[in-house]
């Protein structure tokens, strides 16, 4: 059996949504957001219904459980908030074929927002974190922020 | 050896493999007491503007009872064939100049740059055509570079 090989994370992007279409094989994100601002006339603390987490993985050998943490960071010298974490999901890669790249979207539900900033998604594989891309989210108010 | 210039243009498939999406709910997360207004995020993302000073018209005629599904798809094959002609033209759907006039459909295309565009021009009414050829109740009216010299 072969040794087990974490993978990395290519890529890592918060978006409004993912779309696949299996008969076309195609893959659209849908307004990827680096950036995000609150609805008009809403305020903090909010829960925002959805929004999706488009990553790649590759490299990697063996059966990982997979999650995304989301954590709220700072300026430095200040220990980012936790926010929390998705249960796992289990995946698979097969050996020998490490240059293969898996599109592993995310769909999350429900998460909160206390205040503005920016917030950190990670993939974690058996709750570690994996080397590669994390993805910073800036969200503001712009009832308050220009 | 063939020249660079000889070589086929081609456009490149994407060959990762798609997972199902993982649906991951976030209500047990611990959040602060108090109510909370329940948000869908906006993109507040820059978008660099294209120049809107030269683009592309295609014109499309199709037939009275067209479906839109087949209005889209004939839209996305021109696209393509574009694209798969003149990428040196970073031509992209311009949502403002597009329209229904009359009885077409003009597709609207602004390019990135707009250089040489007017040279390739007889190439890409060529592709176009043959693009929609095989595509019953859609025909080709009109393709021309905007505004007219």
């Amino acid at each position: 059996m072969a040794p087990a090989v974490r993978p990395i994370v290519r890529l890592v992007m918060p978006c409004d949504e993912v779309h696949h279409d299996p008969a076309a094989d195609r893959v659209t994100l849908i307004d990827p957001l680096p950036v995000a601002a609150l609805p008009p006339g809403q305020s903090f603390p909010v829960v925002v219904t959805e929004l999706w987490v488009y990553t790649q993985l590759t490299e990697g050998v063996g059966t990982f459980r997979l999650s995304v943490e989301v954590r709220q960071v700072y300026d430095e010298g200040i220990p980012p908030r936790p926010v929390g974490r998705s249960e796992t999901r289990h995946l698979t890669f097969p050996g020998a074929n490490q240059l293969n790249v898996y599109d592993v979207p995310f769909r999350v539900t429900d998460v909160p927002f206390e205040g503005p900033g920016f917030y950190e998604f990670r993939v974690l594989a058996d709750d570690q974190e994996l080397q590669g891309q994390t993805a910073l989210m800036r969200v503001f108010d712009p009832r308050t922020t220009p | 050896m063939s020249e660079p210039n000889d070589r086929p243009k081609v456009r490149l498939r994407r060959a990762s493999t798609v997972l199902p999406p993982v649906t991951v709910d976030c209500s047990h997360w611990p959040r602060a007491e108090g109510s909370r207004a329940r948000v869908k995020l906006q993109s507040a993302a820059q978008h660099f503007p294209l120049p809107d000073d030269k683009w592309l018209e295609i014109r499309v005629r199709f037939e009275a009872d067209a479906q839109p599904a087949a209005v889209e798809a004939v839209t996305v094959k021109l696209i393509e064939a574009v694209h798969a002609t003149a990428p040196e033209l970073g031509l992209t759907y311009n949502q403002s100049r597009s329209r229904v006039d009359g009885e077409d459909v003009v597709v609207a295309l602004t390019p990135a740059n707009p250089a040489g565009a007017k040279e390739r021009l007889a190439a890409l009414i060529r592709d176009i055509r043959a693009a929609l050829a095989d595509r019953n109740g859609a025909a080709l009216t009109d393709v021309r570079l905007c505004p007219a010299a």
